[in-house]
């Protein structure tokens, strides 16, 4: 049985000999005078701007968990609905108030976390009851932009970079750059 | 021919593999990746046993233990974000305020 | 379905205290009524939902035993009294966090909670008979206490504890759920059936049927590694180092709830898993000594040099983690009359446990009420004429813990070290001795700072605000303490209905 992968295995060998000793060979002995227009990308779009390392808004990760959770409990639905199917009707009514307790219980975190306000994504006129959102606080602080509204405008001048507020999402990479750094 | 012998032999390496990850590194993501790895030999071990008993049981044990796994990763990432948002870092080696 | 109200009926009290735990999420999210006094509301309620759980609890203290969803819950007199004595811990946290959270503001109601869902998986820890359920619910206490340990999130303390107790509380799942799959994979040639299991019933049957010739080297090493896990969680030496941190960095009220809620949780599980594996007792009856041995000294030893007194209680709950194990070792050792008597002891110490722990924090909370934390032996300095009621009351929870008449904490160490002589384990004993004597050094040390020195500092600032949950919790602590203390046979009467593990 393994003996019918064996030329198989020969020609990814001899393909990968060769292809190593092409680039190989070349970079070995070939010149190297690298100037700045051979190293620039060259119709590959545009240069990087600031690091590809960015931090990006804590909601995200808010979303990321949520989800984990709503999603690892789909896998007890599966093998519910699978035997549900062939029980007789007196299991079955037990079958699925058994399944709807199960619902229930999901249904209260999500009202729960609609309730804290967690998927609102848009928290600027979010006036929940919480420490951080009483209208003093609320006063004092920036607004969250989101993105679009300000790309471009860089009103670097205006304010030292240090205290300008950070902008999530799509703007422009400068602002990204300037604020993102608390 | 792949016998369950060779599942289990699997599952105990993938569990060594996360003891000493678990112990070696220094990211708690990472750390807690390793974690996982040991959650999922212990599950691998659970279904290849039940499909060598012909149970059903196996398979049941690792569907409460990913919904476990599930609920400590929404937990840990989020004791992960505060702790970063507290002291801008998150390597175990540089948070140790208490020591004795 | 018919027998579902059976089912239902044995895990009431888990069932009341989740179903409140839903309620108070619900309401301080979605209710904005519910949310302005929550305040008064969460607590309230919380308390309400335990009191009901534990009145249901007591009622069916004299009910059969009996086991429930397929044999995975059972519902036996050793797991009522292990849930009141979870529940009484629960309601005595309640009573210390609230002025306490408002102080530190972090009155969310998120933290009842918690609580709450914590004090579920510990109730249904005390009723599972298979090895699956048990995981699920350790997870359930453990998954919600991280949180917990983390609540004060501007900390860097807190946060600090809960990373440390998450991680080293996942480490310790991953040994658990291995160890379970390798004891069900072990299991396969032990029960008359023929079939693998993690049912403790059937692997306590199978055990009694084949003795020591049917442990294979799969279920002996998956016992161990689930005893790994086990030692992890109850911070049993070596299995210890995440404790003192933890415990020192996570708010005061939630120190005093875990310190005494997992413990009693864990050692109900070990009491119950033990019991099971009673047939091979020759087997692990060794390495559970050694383990007591050591943590016993271990946790005197360490707590000897702390200045912070959170750290040094939490040392000191190793100790007692250990005096915990000598009674449980104790248990699997003894036969007949004296078995039961371990098992009384045992589940008498770890009563006295819960007061002296919750007592001894609910101090320092009520230290604390001034708004900065009371922690260092620094802080207690001449408290006897700054604050006469924490002084007095520190110093019975002092004497309680150190083991020194009249207490409570005397009395159950007399227990187990009688019924350690009458199990022929007589260097166990010993130990015991030796390592109370250690404790009193450190003990007395808090009680001397606090009666012989003068305050450092002008910490008599008098703004206190008032505590009375605080105050009425210590108060109940320390009655009882004394109480029992000199009146310890009925307080073992009253616990003697734990010592039929239905199980056996």
């Amino acid at each position: 049985m393994i003996s019918g992968y064996i030329p198989i295995a020969v020609l990814i060998l001899v393909a990968a000999i060769l292809g190593g000793a092409m680039i190989g060979l070349s970079f070995l002995f070939g010149p190297h005078k690298p100037t700045f227009f051979k190293s620039t990308s060259y119709e590959c779009g545009i240069d990087p701007v600031g690091n590809a390392r960015e931090r990006f808004p804590i909601k995200f990760y808010l979303v990321a968990m949520l989800f984990i959770i709503f999603d690892i409990e789909t896998i007890f639905l599966w093998p519910w609905a699978v035997t549900y199917g062939s029980q007789e009707h007196g299991m079955k009514v037990f079958f699925l108030s058994e399944m709807a307790v199960f619902v229930a219980i999901l249904f209260i975190g999500y009202f729960y976390i609609l309730g804290k306000g967690a998927l609102d994504w848009d928290e600027s006129d979010r006036a929940v009851n919480q420490d951080s959102h009483t209208p003093e606080i609320k006063a004092k602080r920036a607004p969250i932009r989101f993105g679009n509204e300000a790309s471009g405008v860089v009103d670097l001048d205006k304010k030292p970079v240090g205290d300008r507020v950070p902008t999530y999402g799509a703007s422009s990479q400068e602002e990204v750059v300037a604020g993102g750094k608390r | 021919m792949i016998t369950t012998s060779h599942f289990l032999v699997l599952s105990a390496i993938l569990f060594t593999t996360g003891v000493v990850g678990v112990l070696v590194k220094r990211n708690p993501i990472v750390i807690f990746m390793c974690v996982e790895l040991m959650l999922n030999a212990a599950n691998l071990s659970f279904i290849a046993l039940g499909r060598h008993f012909g149970q059903v049981n196996g398979q049941m044990y690792v569907i409460f233990a990913l919904a476990v796994a599930a609920a400590e990763v929404s937990v840990g990432l989020g004791i992960i974000v505060a702790i970063f948002r507290a002291k801008e870092t998150i390597n175990v080696d540089e948070i140790n305020l208490m020591k004795s | 379905m018919v027998g579902m109200s059976d089912n239902l009926a044995a895990i009431l009290p888990a069932i009341i205290v989740m179903v409140t735990g839903f309620i108070v999420l619900l309401g301080d999210s979605c209710l904005p009524a519910w949310r302005n006094n929550g305040k008064a509301f969460n607590p309230a309620v919380t308390f309400v939902g335990i009191a009901v759980a534990l009145f249901f609890d007591m009622t069916r203290m004299g009910a059969k035993s009996a086991t429930a969803f397929s044999g995975a819950v059972v519902d036996d007199p050793f797991s009522r009294i292990s849930i009141l004595l979870l529940g009484v811990a629960a309601i005595l946290a309640v009573l210390l966090s609230t002025t306490y959270l408002e102080n530190k503001k972090l009155h969310h109601g998120e933290y009842y909670v918690l609580i709450l869902f914590s004090l579920f998986g510990a109730m249904l820890m005390a009723g599972s008979n298979d090895l699956i359920t048990l995981f699920v619910s350790i997870e359930t206490l453990s998954v919600a206490l991280y949180v917990l340990a983390g609540f004060a999130r501007t900390e860097e303390r807190s946060e600090e504890a809960a990373l440390k107790y998450f991680l080293l509380g996942a480490f310790a799942a991953g040994f658990l759920l291995y160890g379970i799959a390798l004891v069900y994979g072990g299991s396969y040639g032990l029960s008359h059936t023929g079939q693998a299991t993690t049912n403790l019933t059937e692997i306590g049957a199978g055990l009694a049927g084949s003795g020591l010739g049917g442990v294979t080297v799969m279920f002996g090493i998956g016992l161990a590694l689930m005893f790994v896990g086990f030692a992890f969680k109850a911070a049993l030496v070596p299995f210890h180092m995440w404790t003192p941190d933890v415990y020192q960095g996570s708010p005061t009220s939630v120190t005093a709830y875990m310190a005494a809620l997992t413990k009693i949780a864990i050692f109900t599980v070990i009491l119950r898993i033990l019991s099971v594996l009673t047939p091979i007792s020759s087997v692990w009856l060794m390495t559970a000594q050694l383990l007591a041995i050591l943590t016993m000294f271990g946790g005197n030893i360490l707590a000897v040099t702390q200045d912070n007194v959170k750290r040094m209680l939490a040392y000191s709950s190793i100790a007692h983690a250990g005096y915990i194990m000598a009674g449980v070792v104790a248990v699997g050792a003894a036969e007949g009359k004296f078995h039961d008597l371990a098992i009384s002891s045992t589940m008498f110490y770890l009563f006295a446990y819960t007061l002296m722990t919750i007592g001894s924090f609910g101090v320092l909370i009520w230290l604390s009420r001034r708004g900065r934390d009371c922690q260092t032996l620094g802080d207690l300095k001449g408290l006897v004429k700054r604050d006469p009621i924490g002084a007095y009351t520190m110093l019975v929870f002092m004497l309680s813990l150190g083991g020194i008449p009249p207490t409570m904490g005397f009395m159950g160490k007399l227990m187990i070290f009688n019924v350690l002589l009458s199990a022929g384990l007589t260097p166990l004993a010993l130990c015991l001795g030796f390592a109370s004597i250690i404790s009193v050094y450190y003990y007395l040390r808090v009680v001397w700072m606090m009666c012989f020195m003068e305050p450092d500092r002008e910490t008599i600032t008098e703004h206190a605000t008032e505590s009375g949950g605080t105050l009425f919790a210590i108060g109940v602590t320390v009655v009882l303490s004394l109480f029992f203390g000199l009146a310890p046979y009925l307080a073992q009467t009253l616990l003697a209905p734990a010592t039929s593990i239905l199980v056996r």
